[in-house]
């Protein structure tokens, strides 16, 4: 028996409504424990160049980050809800919604969004039933949508990048909604929307406690199948609205658009502390995740670093920010020494690649 | 369980055969002293002594939970004992994990077969010692020595065929021949013969003769009493963890053990005023319930205000028949009706809307997502109750929920405590407060109090006379059968997927129902 045996009655006076929100907050401070991380960016990042910390560079960080954070919300609701669940199609189906949109562009702004929409809906059906009904594993389902959506791409478009002007479709490149640029605000607006539905709705419940333990939520009587479904497609839906978003900036539909977005996403989420096993994460971690990825990034090019160097900092920023993010699961001297091997085999490679090739 | 106090049982430990002349015969091939082993505070085994000599079959019996698998698992090394000895050949040792156990020739022929079904007969026997030459493996070498053994064995299958192309009985046979290629002396068989067909039987018989005349020892756990008496030379009756009797098998009747088996004391653990229940408006009649070669033609019901006991051993088909009810597996046949309403279970969500609930065997992998909290637990499948919109309203949430673990008196610092941090019974105790508020008309308890400590457990038994005072049905599994004496109304027996008898809780034994589960006597 616990300790707490003899203090009788679970919850005393003070574990009241109040404890609970700063419980909850603590938690998603805990699960995207990175938000330490953000704050060294940016101090290194202003103390490294004066260029960083001001709001154009701000600004036109965010707004060029706002398909893969998109695409990383999508994401994280899939991996939250466990089984193994992943979207890789997403940059696929990010450009097959673009050139479909854009071929629908003669029935106006609408026509052209609907289309996005439903193309991206349409490829998260198809990855929903292939890992419900048809009970394939997330990873090949969604590996072959990823083929299958370029293919659609190429075809449709054939191969060459389709021009777009719909009247008012470059409002949602350049627009400005009291100072802040639209295709931010439409970022923003998801991610708090995401978050509120994670923390707040019957359905983020249930998708927690899905991610959690798969058969005790079908053993309360939640509709598990019902329920993975829904995630693919709001992935695929956001996939869509990606590609509108894409399309506005770009003023034009390109097939080769959004390659290997679905890797930036879901480093993204995993930056932002969630674990792809699922049941933990929040959306807020993963905004952080998109933030920590998209200003390093910026940072290297302020900094004039070589685009190849940039992809191995990238890299060993997700691997370092992740080994640093599973405190908790093991006590901290144990991951210190347990990333040992890791680190001296990264630092050797480094020494390999400078000094020795 | 029952009380334990300490030295209180008579017990004829280790009579007659025993350690006594040891040096001037040779030692036992396996000698356990004073094993303990206890799981987050329930003893499994106490103080338990066996000597295995070669050439010698030792049976290990007991109820359900008496602790035979754990003993088999210490002798094989998968569990380290809390304390007491191993001896393999008169030589003290600790064995550090299963290859320790068998580097000293103990084999475990587990019950659940831990081969490759896609590798071949041949290099299943040879897993891990593969004949090489050069560096690479020696084909005909292999195909030939594991040819010869299953020769040996009287097992006429290819040794290049593949091992899941053959069923139970081969690789039954195929863990055998491992053990003689690992130079094994000591074979623990856990429950052979339970997916045999009588032929097989004849042949897995043969071969253990034939092993035992090559001076190996072996330890056959078995429920089928009948099978111990014509092949065992000694045995070794288990209760509670603890060796309650132990003899030459030599004239020992099948009622003898069933009755060292049993006689743990029995106590009512609440008083139910007025008398049993049984006769009442029945909440559910379940009728020719069939599950393919699962379980057949289940039939009963269980009255308002009843407590029901299932009992039977381990894979008579109980929990079976508690999921289909609860609609976690499908059915091929059977009515169920709910307050005389037929009602159509598919999904435990169906189950659930019509009444039935389950708080299943497995609380950790079933019941409970470990990393939410008490509340969220609780509240999981009535989640749309406490909404208003799309929204939770969680100060509702919160309070419902927490009125709801202060009736099952949960121990936590607060309902926002996640699960996976609290005791066992204090989980099983939230599993069961997610049901309450819905007023089913049946509950499913599936081994209610496994491995839960003695207070949570006479918690959990009061619980239960309180749920059937409110006019539910309770649906009890359990594998111990003084619990399900003491709780119950009426007792329900199965045996291999059949409901076999059903007799008053208050007027049964122990001895009784063990009968009609095992089958023996007459019946």
């Amino acid at each position: 028996m616990t300790t707490t045996a003899d203090s009788g009655v679970q919850s005393g006076p003070k574990a009241g409504g109040r404890s609970d929100t700063m419980r909850r907050a603590r938690s998603v401070f805990a699960n995207s424990g990175m938000i330490p991380a953000l704050a060294l960016v940016i101090v290194i990042g202003t103390m490294l160049s004066p260029a960083f910390l001001t709001a154009p560079n701000l600004s036109n960080v965010l707004r060029i980050s706002a398909v893969v954070g998109l695409l990383a919300i999508g994401q994280t609701l899939v991996i939250l809800a466990g089984g193994g669940g992943i979207d890789l199609s997403v940059g696929s189906v990010t450009a097959a919604a673009g050139v479909v949109g854009a071929l629908y562009q003669g029935y106006g702004l609408t026509g052209t969004i609907v289309a996005a929409l439903a193309t991206g809906a349409f490829f998260g059906l198809v990855n929903g039933l292939g890992v419900t009904t048809a009970r394939l594993q997330p990873f090949i389902v969604t590996l072959a949508t990823l083929t299958i959506a370029r293919g659609v791409a190429f075809q449709l478009s054939n191969a060459t990048p389709i021009y777009v002007s719909v009247p008012g479709l470059d409002y949602l490149a350049t627009g400005v909604i009291l100072g802040i640029p639209v295709p931010i605000v439409i970022l923003g607006a998801a991610l708090l929307v995401g978050q509120l539905v994670l923390s707040r709705t019957v359905y983020g419940r249930k998708l927690y406690a899905m991610g959690g333990n798969e058969e005790a939520a079908f053993f309360s009587g939640i509709n598990v199948n019902r329920l993975r479904l829904s995630v693919y497609v709001i992935s695929g839906l956001l996939a869509g609205l990606a590609g509108v978003l894409a399309t506005a900036r770009l003023s034009t539909a390109d097939a080769n658009f959004g390659t290997g977005y679905e890797l930036a996403a879901i480093a993204a989420v995993v930056v932002g502390g969630a674990p792809l096993t699922g049941g933990r994460g929040s959306i807020l971690g993963t905004g952080v995740g998109v933030l920590i990825i998209a200003l390093f990034e910026n940072l290297l090019n302020l900094l004039n670093v070589n685009p190849w160097t940039q992809l191995m900092v990238t890299g060993l920023i997700v691997i370092v920010v992740v080994a640093l993010n599973r405190k908790g699961e093991a006590g901290p001297d144990r991951r210190i020494w347990k990333g040992l091997p890791l680190y001296a085999a990264l630092v050797a490679g480094a020494l390999l690649l400078f000094f020795v090739l | 369980m029952t009380p334990m106090t300490p030295g209180t049982p008579k017990r004829e430990r280790e009579e007659s055969i025993g350690s006594g002349e040891r040096g001037t015969v040779r030692p036992p091939l396996l000698s356990l002293r004073g094993i303990t082993k206890s799981f987050t505070g329930v003893t499994a085994l106490s103080q338990v002594g066996l000597d295995v000599h070669a050439g010698t079959v030792h049976a290990l019996v007991g109820e359900n939970g008496a602790g035979k698998s754990t003993l088999m698992k210490v002798m094989a090394g998968v569990l380290q004992p809390d304390s007491g000895t191993i001896a393999v050949d008169g030589a003290a040792i600790r064995f550090h994990g299963p290859a320790d156990a068998r580097r000293r020739g103990i084999s475990l022929v587990p019950q659940e077969l831990s081969l490759m079904p896609h590798l071949s007969v041949a290099e299943n026997i040879y897993l891990g010692c593969l004949p090489r030459r050069a560096g690479l493996v020696d084909r005909r070498a292999l195909l030939r020595g594991a040819g010869e053994l299953l020769e040996r064995l009287g097992a006429r299958v290819s040794p290049a065929s593949l091992l899941g192309e053959h069923g139970p009985a081969v690789q039954q046979l195929v863990m055998i021949a491992r053990g003689i290629v690992l130079d094994g002396k000591v074979y623990i068989l856990d429950e052979p013969t339970a997916a045999l067909t009588d032929p097989e039987i004849e042949r897995l018989f043969a071969v253990l003769r034939e092993l035992q005349s090559t001076g190996a020892a072996l330890v056959y756990v078995s429920h089928r009493l009948n099978e111990i008496t014509g092949l065992a030379d000694e045995v070794t009756v288990l209760r509670d963890g603890h060796v309650v009797q132990h003899r030459s098998s030599s004239g020992v009747t099948e009622d003898e053990l069933v009755r060292a088996m049993v006689g743990r004391s029995v106590e009512r653990f609440f008083d139910r005023p007025g008398e049993p229940r049984t006769g009442s408006e029945p909440v559910l009649t379940v009728s020719g319930l069939t599950r393919r070669g699962v379980f057949e033609d289940v039939g009963f019901t269980v009255g308002a205000g009843e407590v029901v006991g299932l009992a039977g051993l381990v894979g008579a088909g109980r929990t079976e028949v508690a999921r289909a009810l609860f609609g976690a597996d499908p059915v091929d046949a059977g009515e169920i009706t709910v307050r005389g309403r037929r009602v159509r279970v598919r999904t435990p969500r169906d189950a659930i809307a019509a009444g039935i609930v389950l708080v299943p065997e497995e609380r950790k992998s079933q019941g409970l997502v470990l990393n939410l909290s008490i509340s969220d637990n609780i509240a999981l499948p009535h989640l749309r109750s406490f909404a208003r919109g799309p929204f939770v309203r969680t100060r509702r949430l919160r309070d419902h929920t927490k009125q709801a673990s202060e009736r099952l008196r949960v121990k936590a610092p607060s309902v926002s405590t996640p699960v996976g941090t609290l005791s066992g019974g204090n989980q099983q105790k939230v599993v069961l407060a997610r049901w309450l508020t819905r007023q089913p008309a049946l509950y499913i308890l599936d081994e209610p109090t496994r491995g839960i400590d003695v207070e949570v457990k006479s918690e959990i038994y009061r619980e239960i006379g309180r749920l059937a005072d409110q006019g539910a049905g309770v649906l009890v599994i359990s594998s111990e059968l003084p619990e399900l004496l003491g709780i119950c109304d009426r007792i329900l027996v199965m045996r291999q997927g059949r409901l076999v008898g059903a007799v008053p809780a208050h007027t049964t034994t122990e001895h009784e129902i063990l009968e009609m589960a095992m089958g023996t006597g007459i019946s």
